[in-house]
C-alpha cells in the first residue's frame, strides 16, 4: 500500500481488509500511513502478525 | 545432512486424530484464530494487503484457504496482485483477471466457471491474473469479476482476493 494503490482500488469491492505484516520488518512512516488508511476505512480491518 | 523448510501443504498435512497438545504448532494455532475472528465479523469478501512487498500475502491467503478448507468452506481466491502473480503462478491458474467481463451475459453468472482454476486445496477455486505495470482501474473492463464479487460470493462461503502493496 505505501507503493502502489492498486488495494486502495480494490477495497471498494470488498467487505472487509486484512493488513499483513511481517514481524521481521519495523514499522516505519510510510507504514503509518498505510494503517492510518486502514484504521480510516469504513470496512473492519484486522492485522495478523507474522 | 540436508536440512529444508517444510512447505505450506506439509504444515496441514497432520494427523487430526494426533494428541493436538504435542503437535500442534503456534502457526496454525494463530490462523485458526484469524479464521475464527473473520468467521465472526459476517464479513465474506475480504482483501489482503500489506504496505510492502514481500510481507507475506500469498503465504498468509493461502494457508487461510487451508484453514478455511478444514473447516469445509468453499473459498475462491482471486489474485490481483498485478505486480507479483504469486498466487496465480503457485496454482497454474488461468490469468482471466483481466480479461473477463459480464458484459453481453447480465444474468450468466455461471460464466465464472469458465475463468476460474481448480487448486491442490480441496473446495478452493482460484482466478488468476497477469503481471504488468498497471491498477485494477486502468485494466478491468466495465463489469469486471471485482464489480460482480456480490453476484460471485452466492456460489462460495469466502472470496479472498490479493492486492498488490
Amino acid at each position: 500500500m505505501n507503493t502502489h494503490a492498486d488495494s486502495k482500488e480494490i477495497s471498494d469491492y470488498v467487505d472487509g481488509i486484512v493488513g499483513v505484516f511481517s514481524a521481521k520488518n519495523g514499522i516505519g512512516e510510510m507504514d503509518k500511513e498505510a494503517i492510518h488508511f486502514l484504521e480510516s476505512m469504513t470496512v473492519n480491518s484486522s492485522a495478523l502478525f507474522k | 545432512m540436508i536440512c529444508r523448510k517444510k512447505t505450506l501443504k506439509e504444515y496441514f498435512d497432520f494427523d487430526s486424530k494426533s494428541d493436538r497438545e504435542y503437535t500442534s504448532n503456534t502457526f496454525i494455532e494463530n490462523l485458526r484464530k484469524l479464521r475464527y475472528e473473520i468467521e465472526c465479523s459476517g464479513k465474506r469478501i475480504i482483501l489482503l494487503t500489506s504496505p510492502k512487498a514481500q510481507e507475506g500475502k500469498s503465504i498468509i491467503l493461502e494457508s487461510l484457504a487451508y484453514t478455511f478448507s478444514m473447516s469445509k468452506k468453499k473459498v475462491l481466491l482471486v489474485d490481483a496482485n498485478f505486480s507479483n502473480n504469486t498466487l496465480t503462478r503457485e496454482f497454474a491458474a488461468k490469468p482471466t483477471l483481466e480479461s473477463f467481463s459480464m458484459n453481453g451475459h447480465e444474468n450468466g453468472i455461471e460464466k465464472i466457471w469458465g475463468i476460474t482454476t481448480l487448486t491442490s486445496i480441496t473446495n478452493t477455486d482460484i482466478i488468476g491474473c497477469d503481471e504488468g505495470n498497471y491498477t485494477p482501474s486502468e485494466i478491468l473492463p466495465k463489469n469486471n469479476v471485482l464489480a460482480n464479487l456480490d453476484k460471485v460470493i452466492s456460489h462460495y462461503d469466502f472470496i479472498l482476493l490479493e492486492g498488490a502493496a
